[in-house]
């Protein structure tokens, strides 16, 4: 898939392109400060990417008023 | 008098029975702010005049014996991100500074009505993220309030209002109020309302409070869920079954923290609690990815206007929270959601046989330095799931610094956790508070 092909290639790569983009956009000493959470985010990402679900397993919803232990 | 050392409880009490008039309470807290604030640093914004006009109003109503509700004449902190109808609110940000609501939160305006009256509005770090304010913590000067709910928590552990309403996110309520030494309290997910309040995240976003007892944490908690029926008896008959959980917390917890925390336990266990070592749901090791990747993208989506149009105006950790979420890809964020549900269904599960599970508050006490307004990641999964998570004080380090011990329970077990964290406040006996700062 698109997305797959977008952040499953080498870390470093991810976030070199995201930090070319941001220097692009906004300068370079703005865009070095963006490297620790570009860093964090393309990580959490690849995380929560690998995850394998059930195609009913998971679907969003509220928490409800539940038993009490 | 120093009625300002008063609880909500304390000081209703007092205004009930005739021995304290809530302008009096109201000159004793001014009093207290005029000597400590300077060095603290909680407001952003005091409101004397119009406090003074409504604790007049209430003073006259209570000499007549009709009262509003549970919290008449009581004044309190609002965070600065609660819209105060005609009380500026800043949301921690240059972009706000004079911004003037015309209306009140409607968790604001729940304690307007049941007699409360807004003392000033609290210092937030940036939009309540992580971009530290001013505030300082009153046990220790030089060391962080935490965050975000910085002012909140400060202002109550330091005697400047009895009760003060705060947000959490990450862990903006519960890791604040453990390095102030007071209770907090994150009710369930939607258990009150966030209309009103500048969002950060929609799917974690909750509001929040401080209060410096467990019985003061009842009245606020059946105030603003508008559970004015329910009766309020913390009078544990039965010690309770906690669930130990070890891992992750014990792994990341500084060592102070963790000897402290096994200290608590064994004086629970003494005083009759049984105390299970429990496992952490699998999904957990995915918690903290999964929390990132919703915070950062729906907070991308709410700031999108203003972080189009005043770039400049935000600062660092927020800029680049708002910058990484605009590069989540929407299936890797519905996937985090879907996550935020497995790991719903497997606490739920974890919880099963238990009266709640237990954790230290806070990774570390107060962190030295205002940069850092400490680490969230005690708190983050119980904002991630939603479930209620409660803190109270339970001892100091050999620096003086305050611990807490973390409650959780299933959704809407609040009552319950109540009557827990009562019997562990009656056994811990913790009374200490900060001095007068120096």
């Amino acid at each position: 898939m698109y997305y797959q092909r977008m952040y499953d290639r080498e870390y470093i790569t991810t976030v070199n392109r995201f930090l070319s983009l941001a220097e692009e956009r906004w300068g370079a000493e703005v865009a070095e400060t963006l490297r620790a959470p570009f860093e964090q985010i393309v990580e959490a990402i690849m995380i929560v990417d690998e995850v394998e679900f059930e195609p009913d397993e998971g679907p969003p919803k509220r928490v409800v008023r539940g038993e009490g232990p | 008098m120093n009625a300002y050392k008063l609880g909500v409880c304390e000081a209703e009490r007092g205004i009930r029975e005739g021995w304290l008039t809530p302008s009096q309470l109201l000159e004793d807290v001014l009093d207290r702010i005029e000597s400590i604030e300077p060095k603290v640093g909680a407001w952003v914004t005091l409101d004397i005049d119009g406090a003074r006009r409504e604790s007049e109003r209430l003073t006259a109503e209570a000499d007549e014996g009709e009262y509003r509700g549970p919290l008449h004449g009581i004044p309190v902190g609002v965070k600065d991100i609660f819209y105060t109808a005609g009380l500026r609110t800043t949301m921690g940000s240059p972009i706000y500074k004079d911004f003037v609501p015309l209306r009140d939160a409607e968790s604001v305006s729940l304690l307007k009505g049941a007699g409360a009256f807004v003392l000033g509005k609290t210092e937030t770090t940036e939009f309540a993220l992580a971009d530290p304010a001013r505030t300082r913590n009153p046990w220790n000067l030089e060391h962080t309030p935490g965050g975000s709910s910085s002012g909140s928590a400060a202002a109550v552990s330091s005697g400047m209002c009895p009760t003060a309403l705060g947000s959490q996110t990450g862990g903006s309520v519960i890791r604040p109020a453990s390095f102030c030494g007071i209770v907090g309290l994150k009710p369930t997910y939607g258990s009150i309302s966030v209309e009103g309040v500048y969002p950060l995240s929609w799917s974690l976003d909750h509001v929040g409070f401080f209060t410096r007892t467990v019985e003061d944490c009842a009245i606020m908690l059946n105030v603003l869920r508008k559970e004015h029926e329910e009766t309020i008896a913390l009078e544990p008959t039965q010690s309770p079954t906690l669930g130990l959980l070890t891992g992750y917390f014990r792994e990341n917890a500084d060592r102070s923290v963790w000897e402290g925390h096994e200290e608590v336990l064994g004086k629970l266990q003494d005083a009759g609690a049984t105390v299970r070592e429990v496992q952490l749901p699998k999904v957990f090791k995915l918690v903290h990815a999964a929390h990132r990747v919703i915070m950062a993208s729906e907070a991308a989506s709410a700031h999108e206007v203003n972080f189009k149009e005043r770039f400049a105006d935000y600062r660092i950790n927020l800029k680049g929270l708002i910058a990484s979420g605009q590069i989540v890809p929407a299936t890797t964020y519905m996937r985090a959601q879907r996550i935020r549900t497995l790991f719903m269904e497997e606490t739920r599960e974890m919880l099963k046989g238990l009266d709640c599970v237990v954790t230290p508050s806070a990774p570390t006490p107060a962190l030295l330095g205002l940069d850092s307004t400490g680490d969230p990641a005690f708190n983050a999964p119980w904002s991630f799931c939603g479930f209620p998570a409660i803190t109270l004080p339970s001892g100091i380090t050999k620096k003086g610094l305050p611990l807490g011990l973390q409650l959780v329970g299933v959704p809407y077990s609040e009552w319950g956790l109540l009557l827990h964290a009562s019997w562990c406040e009656s056994v811990l006996d913790f009374d200490e508070r900060p001095g007068d700062p120096s």
